[in-house]
């Protein structure tokens, strides 16, 4: 008859087989330093913008610009902020993988020019001396696409991705 | 002529990927072709200032979809690579736009409640998920 039960040695082969495939996802690919600057900046756009509405929301800042308050602008905005959140937690989610990274800023990308589209097509530019606080917003997007566009162009794939294509 | 059945034949992708996008495609066409005919009477004129915003909205998506008819099975002929990356592009807008009408605007925009604006708006969610299975399908079988 027969053992059925796999052994210690077969069991340390299947687990070795598996290692190397954990490492290369694990492995961080090398990123230019152009890269870095874009990620950072990215990052650190969408968690101002995300905690400064956050805290209007809730009463803990009053804003200079009472403006943000009306015609229901804050709640378009806090909802436009929390997709944008949960966009950029996946989106380091993927790059700390190496996996679908272009993919998830690709949608990140059309997500903010839609945002973009649309506010500017139901609101106009918001730039406006009396309104500083929109103004800033306003003058602050471009940038915040072209960090995306440069994350396009500038990422550096991981070495399995160079070696499919 | 025959180049292009030879292009068509070299795209190598399953029968439900082209259901999809036969699907997707009509959808598209009989959307467009809907909103351009549409009569000023659908809308409700008791809030001008909602319908002045759906039409402007309705215009610019309008717009999107007709380029994305004309450039998607040109894409897709040319390169699988980049139809990809077009259809994801184009999923994640409709996704956005979904998700902007339902949590974002819906305060703001009101679209006439007729039959047929009724189910093109309910129809959006079985369109996206056409669209994801293109997106799946060219990620993961057409680029092995």
């Amino acid at each position: 008859m027969s053992n059925k039960h796999i052994n210690r040695d077969e069991i340390k082969t299947i687990l070795d087989s598996f290692s190397s495939y954990q490492e290369e996802f694990s492995k961080p690919s090398k990123q230019s330093k152009s890269f870095k600057f874009f990620i950072i900046f990215f990052n650190v756009y969408i968690l101002v913008c995300y905690i400064s509405l956050n805290l209007v929301h809730h009463g803990v800042i009053i804003p200079a610009d009472p403006t943000v308050l009306e015609k229901g602008f804050l709640d378009i905005f806090i909802a436009r902020a929390n997709g944008a959140f949960w966009l950029l937690a996946a989106m380091n989610i993927c790059l700390f993988f190496n996996i679908f990274f272009k993919s998830i800023v690709l949608i990140t990308l059309v997500y903010c020019v839609n945002s973009f589209v649309d506010s500017f097509v139901l609101f106009g530019t918001f730039v406006d001396a009396n309104r500083p606080a929109l103004s800033v917003y306003s003058f602050s997007r471009p940038f915040m696409l072209i960090a995306l566009i440069g994350l396009l162009m500038t990422h550096n794939p991981p070495k399995r991705d160079q070696q499919a294509n | 002529m025959m180049d292009m059945n030879a292009m068509i034949k070299g795209i190598r992708l399953s029968k439900l990927y082209w259901l999809s996008f036969v699907v997707t495609y009509t959808y598209c066409a009989v959307t467009v072709y809907l909103l351009l005919t549409l009569p000023a009477d659908y809308y409700d004129p008791s809030n001008p200032q909602q319908v002045l915003a759906a039409v402007k909205l309705t215009n610019v998506r309008v717009i999107i979809i007709s380029i994305g008819l004309v450039i998607y099975p040109l894409v897709l002929l040319l390169s699988l690579r980049i139809a990809k990356y077009v259809i994801l592009g184009l999923t994640a807008w409709a996704i956005a736009m979904l998700i902007d009408d339902h949590l974002v605007l819906y305060e703001i925009i009101e679209y006439p409640k007729r039959a047929s604006v009724a189910a093109i708006l309910e129809l959006r969610p079985f369109i996206i998920i056409t669209m994801v299975w293109m997106c799946f399908e060219l990620t993961f079988r057409a680029g092995n």
